[in-house]
Formats: C-alpha cells, structure tokens, sequence
C-alpha cells in the first residue's frame, strides 16, 4: 500500500514515558477512506497512537506518517486535514454551544457552521445551552460535531462513545457514520466495545501491551479465522498452515480460534465461523502476558 | 483575540470590579487627606511651626491626630496597590496556560488548525491589552493618591511602585511569569504559588539591591527641616535631604570631604564617631566627637528629579523581562506534549 492509499502509516514506533512503553515497536498501515476501529485493553497504547497522530506529542522512536506527512507541533497544514476528538472530550465549560462553535469556526478554515447546526438541531441541543449544564452525551455530540464541522480528511477519535448510555452512544455512532459517508473522510476509532467495531467498522487493529496484535480488514478478518471444535480429551493436532490464537479446553473437548489460509477440510474437527468479536478477543486474550506464557510479539508473528 | 477575551472575560471583569471599588476607595480618601493636609499645612497650623495659641494648638493637634490615624489605612491602600498588578498578571497567566493544560482543553486547543504559537501570542496579547487598559488608569490613580495622601515621596521604595508605570509593567511580567510556570509545572495552584514566590523574591529583590545603585545619589548636610507639600511622611523630617527625595543612608563624612562620599567613606566616618563615644567615660556628646574628629552629619539619597529615570530602570527591566519569557514560552509550548 502506497503513501497515498494510506491515511496513517507507523513504521517501528515507538512511545516511551518515563519508566513505561506507550507504544512499542508499532508497525501498522491504516488505508484511506475506511472506518478503522482501535481495539485494546486500558494501557495497550490506543490513546498513545492517536495523540502521536494528532500531533499532540512525538515518537520516541521510529516513523509516523499521517496523510503522508510527519504529524509535529510545527505541521501547520495537517491540523487542518485531522480532526481528533480526546478520550475526556475537553471542551470550554463555561461557554455556550453557540460559542464552541464560532470558536470552531474561527480556528478553523474549513469549517462548515451548516454541518455543525444541523448535527446540532438532529439532536436537539439548544445552542445557547451552557457546555458545563450538558449531559454528559450531549457534550460527547458537541465535542464531535467540532471535529466534523472542520471537514478534516481524517478524523481521530478517541472512545468518542465511552461513558454513554446505550441510546446517546447509538445516537453519537450513528450520526458519526451519517456525516462520514456524506463526507467520505476517513476514520481512526479507538474504543472498548466490541460491538460497536462490527457494527461500523471496516477494518480493525489491536493493540495490546503497547503492540500491534493484528490489522487488517473486518472481512478478511472474519474470512481467515475458525473455530475448530473436537469432542473429548484429545491431543490431535491441528493441520499445518493453521495458526492458533487461542486454546480453550473444557470436559467437553478442546476449542481452537485458529487463522486458515486455505480451505481447511479436516472432517475430524468441527468447523465454525466465529464473529469478529471473537476473533478480536481471543487476539486480545492471547496478547495477554499473563496468559499461556506467550506475548504478544510472538501472537503478531503468528498471525501474519 | 476573542478566544482568549471569552475565556478570560470572568477574571478581567472581576478585576476591574475590584480596581473600581479600590479607586473609589483610594479617591475618597485621598481628597479627604488631601484637605486634612492643606489644613494643617496652613495657617494657624502651619504644620505647628507657626505660632500658636492655646486654642490653635487643640485645633491643631486634633487635625494631626486625625492625619496621624489614617497612616494604617494608607497602608492598606499601598499594600492592595503594590500587590493588584501581579496577582491579576499571575492569575491571567495561570489561567492562560496550566488551567488549560489540567482541564485538557489545550488538547482541543492545540488539534485546531492554527499553530501554538499562533495560540499563545494571541493569549498574550489580549492579556496585555487587558492588563493595560485595567492597570493604566489605576497607575494614574493611585500615582494622584501618593501625592494627595503625603504617606510618603513618590521616589521612596514604599510607593514607588505604585507611583508611575511599574505596576503595569509588572502585572505584564507576573503574566509572562506564570505562562512559562505553567508551561513546566502543568498545575495552576502550584504554578500560581511558583509564581507569587518567584516574583515577590525578584521584587525585593531589585527593589532593594538593584534600584539604589541604579540612582545617582546626592549628599545633604543632617539638620531639622521643616514639612512642607510634597514631603515624606512624619510630622518632623529631621534628615537633610529634600522632601521629595529618596533618602538611602545616613552616617558622617570628614568635613574636607568634597562631592558624594562613597559608602565606605560614610561607613569609617560613623564607626570612628561610635569609638569617639564609648572611649571617654563619661561618655563624650555625639556633637562634641564630631568636632573632635572633624566629621560632620550628612545623608545619601536620591533626588526626586530622578523618579522617571528610576521609572524607566524598573519598568524597562520588567517589560524586558516579560518579553524573554515570552520568547521563552514560545520556545517551549513546541515541546509540551500531551
């Protein structure tokens, strides 16, 4: 995939805080014009992508290309491509939604106040509210209707539906992907629920223990896993070519989630399509260190 | 610029409310001393140098006293004068930045499409406009009130702050200060602390080392003078200095001595004039040890006429101050990450 097929591009990158790994080691490419989910437990380094990305900080190590250009403090023209939403969704609490708007607006070029409004109006948020009298979604909306109303190229969204009720995180993903489609920007997507990453997206990384576990899209994703089931205490070994994720064993047999390049047609073994939720995890379960005594860099060899 | 005015409005606002009620307050009572001061200045008072008679001498008394007791309140006035400036600068900056920075709206900030340095120069300037249009007047108010008042000469470290423009370009300083503490400390109570110690360490600092030597001082003969407009506080200036000067030491001089005697001079002068007493017993009178050792009583200070070369010295080391920091902050708001 070449620069300008993909909107983001991590070649070995590296993250380190004081003592602790951000990010290790990331080598990942996002395509353009997709809607791409950041699967990971807390700490596996999501937030840490997004903000390097964002350019709100700088890789210890390695490269980060974001729309083909090195995200920094001092890429002026890229602040204007990339809109990225925070985890804690700051916004001006004592201004009203009206003003988060013009200051929308006056930093930003390319802003679109028809795009803004109408977001606004689909969800009844009066713009004379004060931020700081919202509920909790509905300043989650105001947040994203800033990075959307800017009409970036690619949008970074760090769990813009955590800490929502089930209806404002429906309404929040839902018009997300009615303005993308309008739009056609790409999307970056960190989040926890799994759900949501079937639902709207496309393509999916995991990151797990500051590594990328596995990348690639939903469908070939769903395409080249199974769960392989066989009845009793039987060591059988699954046929070469497969890759196994993850192992379970219960008094009923053993159950592998296991990556397939080819057919597989091996009658002795019982053969499911698991859901994308159960790909993901198990990859996130095997990444793990604490479990099986495998890592995660050894999970990301074997998958690939 | 609007940005930057819709966040800051509330603490400007507030602010200003309180320079209104402080000038209301500085006003009130500086006409009134004012007066009080006329008073006792004329006759029959003449400042009691004139002659009086018994019934003068009550009035008389009676208005001194009344002078005498707002000395407390003269302070109170100076100390709010001396301190407004920097806080407003320091609670601007800190809001500027660290407020930001622990409210992680500067990551909303900062993923717009214009620079940080873009955002920070707008920060400071609506903050220096706010800090100007605020501080100037009230620079010029409380300037009137040194003098109305008479506390003290406008030249002396009491008031010379308040006295002039330094309080404005303090209150830019303390701004300048508390965005680079900020920037490094990331916490606006701490670096709302930071800052307070740090300018107050710089301000005594430069007041009291720095601006003494940055005046050309002048020597006058001791003797009693008597008050008049314009003079220091107290009711008998006993130095030789004019009343509107800035008195820095006193001490004896060889009477041969000719132009300004350098401290030391002054410093062997009155160590041989304490060995001249406690060597006879009884004890020889302070008057009769200096015609003893020929040494006369004199006083180093610094002539009112050089109050706005001193206001230039102080305001320029702060406005040159700010602009390093600034420059500084520029540097650094680059490498904050998030």
């Amino acid at each position: 995939m070449n620069e300008e097929e993909s909107v983001l591009e991590a070649v070995n990158l590296d993250k380190r805080y004081r003592r602790t790994w951000g990010l290790r080691e990331c080598t990942l490419t996002i395509p353009k014009g997709r809607v791409v989910a950041l699967v990971g437990p807390n700490g596996s380094g999501k937030s840490t992508l997004l903000r390097m990305a964002a350019g709100l900080s700088e890789p210890s190590g390695g490269t980060l290309r974001v729309l083909g250009r090195s995200p920094s403090p001092g890429t002026d023209d890229l602040r204007e491509r990339v809109g990225y939403l925070d985890q804690d969704r700051p916004l001006y609490r004592s201004f009203r939604v009206a003003e988060m708007l013009r200051f929308g607006e006056m930093n930003n070029p390319t802003w679109s106040m028809d795009v803004a409004k109408n977001h606004l109006a689909l969800l009844d948020i009066p713009l004379r509210s004060r931020v700081g009298n919202l509920s909790g979604g509905q300043q989650a909306q105001v947040a994203l209707t800033l990075c959307l109303a800017k009409q970036p190229e690619l949008l970074l969204l760090d769990e813009p539906a955590a800490a929502l009720d089930p209806v404002a995180r429906e309404d929040l993903l839902r018009l997300l992907m009615r303005q993308v489609a309008d739009s056609g920007s790409s999307v970056v997507l960190s989040t926890h629920a799994l759900s949501d990453v079937a639902a709207i997206c496309d393509y999916v990384v995991v990151l797990a223990h500051a590594h990328v576990v596995l990348s690639n899209d939903t469908e070939y994703i769903v395409e080249t896993h199974r769960i392989l089931s066989i009845v009793g205490d039987s060591d059988l070994a699954p046929p070469p070519g497969i890759t196994i994720i993850n192992e379970q064993r219960s008094a009923r047999g053993r159950s592998l989630l296991v990556r397939v390049e080819l057919p597989f047609n091996d009658i002795r073994w019982r053969v499911d399509r698991p859901t994308l939720e159960e790909i993901v995890l198990a990859y996130l379960r095997e990444g793990s260190p604490h479990r099986d005594g495998r890592n995660a860099d050894e999970i990301e060899n074997g998958a690939r | 610029m609007w940005f930057v005015w819709r966040q800051q409005r509330s603490i400007v606002i507030a602010f200003a409310l309180l320079a209104v009620v402080v000038s209301v307050w500085a006003l009130i009572m500086g006409l009134h001393e004012q007066t009080l001061w006329r008073e006792y200045l004329a006759a029959p008072c003449k400042g009691e140098f004139g002659g009086l008679t018994p019934s003068d001498a009550k009035f008389c008394e009676g208005l001194q006293s009344t002078v005498s007791s707002s000395g407390k309140l003269n302070d109170v006035v100076v100390g709010i004068a001396v301190a407004f400036a920097p806080l407003f600068g320091l609670i601007l900056g800190v809001n500027a930045v660290a407020q930001e920075i622990e409210q992680k709206t500067i990551r909303l900030a900062w993923t717009q499409s214009g620079s940080r340095a873009r955002w920070l120069t707008n920060k400071y300037l609506a903050s220096v406009v706010s800090l100007v249009v605020i501080l100037a007047p009230l620079c010029w108010l409380f300037s009137w009130w040194v003098g109305a008042s008479h506390d003290a000469a406008r030249i002396t470290q009491k008031v010379f702050v308040i006295s002039g423009f330094v309080e404005v370009a303090c209150g830019i300083f303390c701004f300048a200060l508390a965005v680079v503490v900020g920037l490094l400390l990331r916490r606006p109570g701490w670096s709302l602390a930071v800052g307070v110690v740090l300018y107050a360490a710089i301000f005594l600092g430069f007041t009291t080392q720095v601006l003494p030597s940055l005046g050309s001082p002048s020597v006058a003969v001791m003797q009693s003078t008597q008050l008049g407009e314009g003079s220091s506080s107290g009711f008998y200036s006993s130095g030789g200095a004019p009343a509107d000067s800035w008195p820095l030491s006193t001490g004896y001089e060889p009477k041969t001595e000719r132009g300004v005697p350098s401290t030391s001079v002054i410093n062997q002068g009155t160590n041989n004039m304490s060995r001249c007493a406690i060597s006879e017993t009884p004890p020889l009178s302070e008057s009769h040890c200096a015609q003893h050792l020929g040494l006369i009583a004199v006083q180093l200070y610094i002539p009112g006429d050089q109050f706005w070369t001193l206001q230039s010295f102080e305001g320029g080391f702060y406005l040159i101050a700010a602009a390093l920091l600034a420059a500084l902050s520029l540097l650094v708001v680059r490498r904050v990450e998030q």
